[in-house]
């Protein structure tokens, strides 16, 4: 189990909750998820997401991850929560619990 | 310019040849000459030869009494002289026969040649004597001035005949060396104006299919090659001028604008802010271009591994399946491969390829149209095909989206460098892929397919194999 905030995962059954919610995530979302959650409140740049999510190494350069991070956020914040994943204007992403 | 030097001419490959074949061809004719002579002065030698041996033993066989006799009987027959018979005594007098003393050298039971006058001059002959046992001596001879004459004619005939050939043999050298000293001048004069700068030139040809020819023809197509890379040199340098040069101005004006207005500190972070979009938006098209090179490289190849092409098309789609969402575009993928979409590659290289052409057609094409990602195998041969049902790509530009910075003019307003497909083209030709572009009337489709793949008709029934099941699933 991980636990940022509210936020939990269950590493084995791949269950996710968000305030007690169960949140229903693609496997590809899933991963996003959990790279984020074991490195909660530090700065996850686009190309570590990439290459640990993806696992392809370049230099990816369209916004097509912000589109993933975008989607995985809405379906944590769903129902008026704050947001957990922060974007860190220039150089990525951070997860972090909310005040 | 037209009369060739001698200097040159000595020099020339051709020029050398022919003498060479001449002294070769003169040295066989020696020869052959040599032999010819030798054979027939040797066979008319022999012929006087055995005539005189013959003629000596009847004369020696006869008795003193009938040996008189028979050189009479002889001298009547010959009244020319050509053929004279001779009885000497021991001292060397003639006794009988038309051969007043005889001849040095003595007699040796050889043939030996001697002199005569006859009609007023010397007359060589050629005679056999043998001594008698009673000391007398008798010789039989016989004129060979003929003989003589038609061997030196001979020699004479060769002297003449080698003299004239010498001399046809340099003039046609002569010939051969200019004409090949006039046509190396002519290409070098072409050399010196494409160093000059004219590009365009070319070396001449005759048209025949000689060496020189053919050695023209090798270096015109290199020089095609070059011509052809240095106008895409200068295309890329004039991209990334036209490309450069706008988010450096846009950076420039907002700097200045912020310097001259910004009052708060917010307005200054703000200004920064969007200098450093600008500037990150230069960076990524320099990064592109370094990646493009290095993918020309061909270095990457070390790093190739077996990879599954459909396993990467999915990933692809699980990718960009946001984005085509987020647009309102279906994007769906088609695996005709069955099962064996085995290749050796660079994983990552393939899927940013891919990922181009599939963000590429998301990008053109209006929402609510569909783009589908395909695999096939024709044959032995994989590819990948992407078709987008957006406006397509004229058939004239198709060529030139692959070049480097090249945008289609109604693609000027969407962001991008430019430099999508021309990643695409080096990572296709890094493993050996062609890429097609053509018309999915409507839209456009692009494949990557393995070189020498099949010929069109049975691609084009895979694909429409393909698009059934693409058509009703998903």
């Amino acid at each position: 189990m991980l636990h940022v905030g509210d936020l939990e995962i269950d590493l084995l059954s791949r269950e996710v909750r968000r305030a007690g919610r169960l949140v229903e995530l693609l496997p590809r979302e899933y991963h996003l998820l959990e790279y984020l959650m074991r490195q909660p409140n530090q700065v996850v740049t686009r190309t570590m997401l990439f290459e640990e999510v993806w696992g392809y190494h370049y230099d990816e350069r369209t916004n097509v991850i912000d589109v993933h991070i975008g989607k995985l956020r809405r379906k944590l914040d769903e129902g008026g929560l704050p947001t957990l994943i922060h974007t860190v204007r220039s150089s990525g992403y951070v997860l972090r619990a909310a005040e | 310019m037209s009369s060739v030097r001698l200097s040159d001419l000595r020099h020339t490959t051709s020029f050398r040849l022919a003498l060479l074949f001449l002294a070769l061809f003169g040295a066989a004719s020696l020869t052959l000459f040599g032999f010819l002579y030798w054979q027939t002065a040797g066979y008319l030698k022999n012929g006087t030869d055995e005539w005189l041996v013959r003629e000596l033993a009847s004369l020696v066989a006869a008795s003193p009494s009938q040996l008189i006799e028979h050189l009479n009987e002889h001298a009547a027959r010959d009244p020319e002289g050509d053929r004279p018979f001779a009885l000497f005594d021991a001292a060397g007098h003639g006794v009988a026969g038309k051969v007043a003393n005889l001849p040095t050298p003595s007699p040796s039971n050889r043939p030996f040649e001697f002199r005569l006058n006859r009609r007023g001059g010397a007359v060589t002959f050629r005679g056999l004597a043998h001594r008698l046992p009673s000391g007398d001596v008798v010789l039989v001879s016989q004129n060979v001035h003929e003989m003589h004459e038609f061997r030196e004619l001979l020699v004479g005939a060769m002297a003449w005949g080698g003299l004239l050939v010498l001399i046809m043999g340099l003039a046609g050298a002569a010939v051969i060396g200019a004409g090949s000293v006039r046509r190396i001048d002519e290409v070098a004069r072409a050399i010196e104006r494409i160093v000059n700068g004219n590009l365009a030139e070319r070396l001449p040809t005759r048209g025949t299919a000689g060496d020189l020819d053919r050695l023209v023809d090798v270096v015109n197509g290199m020089l095609d090659d070059i011509e052809r890379l240095m106008h895409e040199v200068k295309g890329v340098s004039d991209g990334i001028a036209h490309d450069l040069r706008t988010p450096l101005t846009r950076l420039l004006a907002g700097l200045e604008r912020a310097g001259r207005r910004a009052a708060s500190v917010e307005e200054f972070a703000a200004a920064v802010d969007e200098a450093i979009v600008e500037t990150k938006a230069v960076l990524s098209t320099f990064g592109a271009m370094l990646r493009i090179s290095e993918v020309e490289d061909g270095a990457r190849r070390t790093g190739f591994t077996t990879l599954d092409l459909a396993a990467i098309a999915a990933d692809v789609r699980d990718f960009y399946e946001p984005l085509a969402e987020g647009k309102g575009v279906s994007l769906s993928l088609n695996d005709g491969s069955r099962g064996s979409a085995k290749m050796t590659g660079d994983p990552s290289l393939l899927f940013e390829a891919i990922g181009n052409l599939v963000d590429n057609a998301i990008k053109f094409t209006p929402s609510g149209s569909r783009v589908t990602l395909r695999i096939f195998r024709a044959n032995e041969n994989l590819g990948v095909i992407v078709t987008d049902t957006g406006p397509g790509i004229p058939a004239a530009e198709r060529e030139a989206v692959l070049r480097r910075f090249y945008r289609a003019e109604r693609s000027r307003h969407t962001p991008g460098s430019g430099l999508g497909l021309s990643l695409v083209a080096a990572v296709a030709r890094l493993h050996g892929l062609d890429v097609v572009i053509d018309d999915a009337k409507p839209g456009c489709r692009v494949t990557l397919r393995q070189e020498g793949a099949s010929t069109w008709p049975t691609l084009a029934l895979a694909v429409t194999q393909d698009t059934r099941p693409a058509a009703l699933g998903r």
